[in-house]
């Protein structure tokens, strides 16, 4: 699997929200894009999962326009977890992740392995719109994960705002597996610490345009995303040497 | 079908018969007596055919708000909410005045004015709710509250035109009524009709689940949101129609009759679809059984008036019952 | 939910088991009239024949209560209808048409069925010798009114009760009220046809001589108060009569002249 992203430009009116964005990756990797508020992060991610045509530009897996393919094959290609999930209706846990096998056909083993990749099983009977908001977005995962083609596209705009410590290792995890079964994950975080650990590569926008972009270690320096950010950050590891600690 | 689901229908279609069951042997004397006894055949007509008007009435209704509630991710929302009872009425009053003033008339002409009616303020909200090439919710509730109020002002010019007699005749019908006369052929073209839009939006159901998530989540799922859209408002406005075509406007069933059969059912469409059609017969069947009852000596009470307090009633119960899960 | 049935359920129950108030009328006369309009059962009822009516609308203030209400001409009761196995069915022909299907059980033989414009003075002559021809079996005429012209030289503006704000409802030419004026010798400051919504200036505009504002029951304070604005004297008539065209229309004029000399 070959995600392209080709020229893409992006306007609403008269806001430019993407400018000349060129990326590229390849199967078996998992994509940060880190950002400022606003800096269009969402709008990538949303054009990359063929829910937004862009102005110019266009969106390539292995070649075919993303936004060429017809929704239901789309669904065996990418699978999308949205920062806010919003579910209309009295619907279970489990029924909200069962909505991600529609064009799929069903498939309990799938849902049920989704589930308890998100620690959910034991609350697959509660309805949806009485769960917290970590729960709401663990669902979102799960849905997705028990859409996914291994192989496929992954897409996840800030799939990890709500969850607590245990959830986002749980979260991570999960990523990098998906990654390894040779899906392109691209996810949108707000973590830097946490994007160092389960990112290959990286793209940092600013104003609608790429900023930086790279495999982690080389484009996250504290002098780079500084920068983007305009802060001075702390920069810090623990004492094995494996984790960061990234502070403004 | 989950052993909940079925149970659940199988009790509602037993209240139902129960329902028409109580419909069809409720006798009213001269003497305003009433005791439950099997008809004369000369009155079996005029208790069947209500009975079966009521079914295809509210079960068209139920399932129209049950559509319109997931097209327009508004669990308030139901056929009225489109214009469709106003612009029903101002085809009504426009047939009226052209009738009166051209001294021409038809058989059935005023339904005919207000299926037209109805439908062309659907058109008018469909047209100006599009937005690059699908339909926007949002939209739609917003244009179809203009709508609303146009037809009611056109409504109010016609009346002004009209003499008090037809004036009269308008109010009697806003307040809707089931028939208790009405030829076979007609009620088995409505029947059909109505059976054949429950089904098709029964056959949808696992694409109405899936429409209920975010536009984004929706289609990244696999869901051709602006073609369920399409087909969801025409199929609701076609079952809506056919219900003012035989009755008028009769108001709550489109928007209770989906929350109730969610009490028994949650949400999965397939099944809810079947179970709203049964909530909505049930309940139109019920209204028309309390109105036999009451009788505060001015003849029985319009069939809207009942189903606006009994369904207001009933929606405060499920709201109480149900707090945030409506 | 389950206590919610158990409470629908009982309220069924007990409702069943109360009966409806019971009437005590009974009628076994040779005809059995049943009116779906106001003004016809006042016709019949100052003719002479209330006592043969079976059956009414809701409006029928004038009839006795326990006389079952069998709907008016926009909603029938057919069952309790046919029940009440009428001689004669009393319709007003209005803009509005007549049911169809009471047409068709009057041409199989259910009923007489007599549709009878009650609009006009004119009409209800006809409509009171109508039912005098077929009760009473000779046809009457109303006691005639008197002159059809302006003897008494006055202008008047003839409207109902209004609304919090609105001048009230004015007949117009050719309305039973008018054809009431002119039989009384005075002439309708309105010059339009049938009922008219009259703002106040319009009626300052048309400069009748007075104002008679009609009402069948009790007098708006504030209404009369309103009216009164415009200057112009104005003449508070009640009679249980006005507002429903029937033959007692005779005796509304009676009282109206009375009133205006």
């Amino acid at each position: 699997m070959r995600l392209q992203v080709k020229n893409v430009n992006m306007r609403f009116g008269k806001h430019v929200a993407l400018q000349n964005v060129h990326a590229s990756s390849d199967g078996g990797k998992v994509v940060a894009v880190l950002g400022p508020n606003a800096s269009g992060k969402t709008t990538l991610l949303r054009t990359i999962a063929g829910l937004l045509l862009p102005t110019n530009g266009q969106i390539e897996l292995d070649g075919a326009n993303v936004h060429k393919i017809k929704p239901h094959d789309l669904a065996s290609k990418i699978s999308w977890v949205p920062r806010v999930a919003e579910v209309a209706g009295s619907f279970s846990i489990q029924r909200v992740v069962e909505l991600g096998r529609y064009a799929l056909g069903p498939s309990p083993n799938r849902v049920e392995s989704a589930l308890e990749q998100v620690d959910l099983l034991e609350r697959r009977d509660s309805l949806w719109h009485t769960a917290s908001a970590g729960m709401k977005q663990r669902t979102a995962f799960a849905r997705a994960l028990a859409q996914r083609t291994p192989g496929g596209l992954f897409v996840l705009d800030e799939p990890s705002s709500a969850l607590d410590l245990h959830h986002l290792k749980s979260m991570g995890n999960n990523l990098r597996h998906c990654a390894e079964e040779g899906d392109i994950v691209v996810a949108a975080l707000h973590d830097i610490a946490f994007a160092m650990e389960i990112a290959d590569e990286v793209i940092v926008l600013k104003a609608g345009k790429v900023a930086l972009a790279g495999k982690t270690d080389a484009v996250l320096t504290p002098s780079s995303l500084g920068g983007v950010f305009g802060v001075d950050l702390t920069w810090a590891m623990d004492d094995a040497g494996k984790r960061h600690l990234v502070l403004p | 079908m989950k052993s909940r689901s079925f149970f659940s229908i199988i009790f509602l279609s037993i209240l139902l018969v129960g329902a028409v069951i109580i419909r069809l042997l409720i006798t009213r004397s001269a003497e305003g007596i009433i005791s439950l006894e099997y008809p004369d055949k000369q009155f079996l007509m005029y208790r069947l055919v209500p009975i079966v008007a009521s079914m295809i009435v509210g079960a068209g209704l139920g399932v129209s708000g049950m559509g319109l509630q997931v097209l327009l991710r508004n669990p308030l929302a139901s056929p009225w909410i489109l214009g469709l009872s106003s612009g029903a009425g101002l085809g009504v009053m426009a047939t009226m005045y052209f009738e009166y003033t051209f001294e021409f008339s038809y058989f059935g002409s005023q339904s005919v004015g207000a299926i037209v009616g109805a439908l062309l303020s659907l058109l008018c909200v469909y047209v100006l709710s599009r937005r690059r090439g699908g339909i926007d919710p949002m939209s739609m509730v917003l244009v179809g509250v203009v709508v609303s109020v146009l037809c009611g002002a056109g409504i109010m010019i016609f009346q002004h035109a009209v003499p008090m007699g037809l004036r009269g005749a308008f109010t009697t019908w806003l307040m809707g009524s089931i028939p208790e006369v009405e030829s076979w052929w007609r009620l088995l073209i409505f029947a059909f009709t109505t059976l054949l839009g429950i089904i098709a939006v029964s056959y949808w159901g696992p694409t109405l689940d899936a429409a209920c998530l975010s536009d984004d989540e929706a289609k990244s799922v696999g869901v051709n949101l602006p073609q369920i859209r399409k087909k969801l408002f025409i199929t609701s406005s076609l079952l809506a129609s056919i219900g003012v075509l035989l009755a008028g406007p009769i108001a709550f069933v489109g928007l209770i009759a989906p929350h109730g059969a969610r009490l028994f059912l949650g949400g999965s469409h397939r099944t809810l679809t079947i179970a709203t059609a049964l909530c909505g017969a049930l309940l139109l069947v019920c209204a028309d059984d309390i109105r036999q009852l009451i009788d505060f000596g001015s003849g029985r009470l319009p069939i809207g008036i009942v189903t606006s307090i009994f369904g207001g009633i009933v929606f405060l119960f499920l709201l109480l019952n149900n707090r945030g899960r409506v | 939910m389950r206590r919610i049935f158990i409470l629908f359920f009982a309220s069924f129950c007990v409702l069943f088991s109360c009966d409806s108030e019971v009437s005590s009328f009974e009628n076994t006369k040779e005809y059995r009239i049943v009116s779906m309009s106001p003004g016809i059962t006042n016709t019949l009822i100052s003719a002479g024949y209330g006592e043969y009516l079976v059956g009414r609308s809701p409006f029928c203030f004038n009839a006795n209560e326990s006389i079952p209400v069998v709907g008016d001409l926009r909603e029938v009761d057919f069952e309790r209808l046919i029940n009440l196995h009428p001689t004669h069915v009393f319709v007003q022909k209005t803009e509005s048409g007549i049911d169809s299907h009471l047409v068709e059980l009057a041409k199989n033989g259910s009923f007489v069925l007599k549709a009878l414009p009650m609009d006009r003075i004119h009409e209800i002559d006809l409509a009171y010798g109508e039912i005098t021809k077929t009760f009473g079996n000779k046809r009457l005429k109303l006691e005639k009114l008197l002159a059809n012209d302006n003897s008494l030289g006055l202008s008047v503006l003839v409207v109902t009760q209004g609304a919090v704000g609105s001048a009230g409802m004015a007949f117009g030419k050719e309305t039973y009220l008018d054809d009431v004026l002119m039989s009384i010798g005075v002439q309708n400051a309105v010059n339009k046809t049938g009922w008219i919504s009259l703002s106040f200036e319009d009626i300052v505009r048309l400069k009748p001589d007075k104002i008679i504002v009609v009402s069948d029951s009790l007098f708006s304070k504030h209404s009369l108060e309103k009216i009164r604005t415009t200057g112009i004297p104005v003449i508070p008539f009640m009679h249980e009569d006005v507002l429903v065209p029937s033959s007692k229309i005779i005796d509304v004029a009676s009282q109206l002249q009375k009133v205006l000399n």
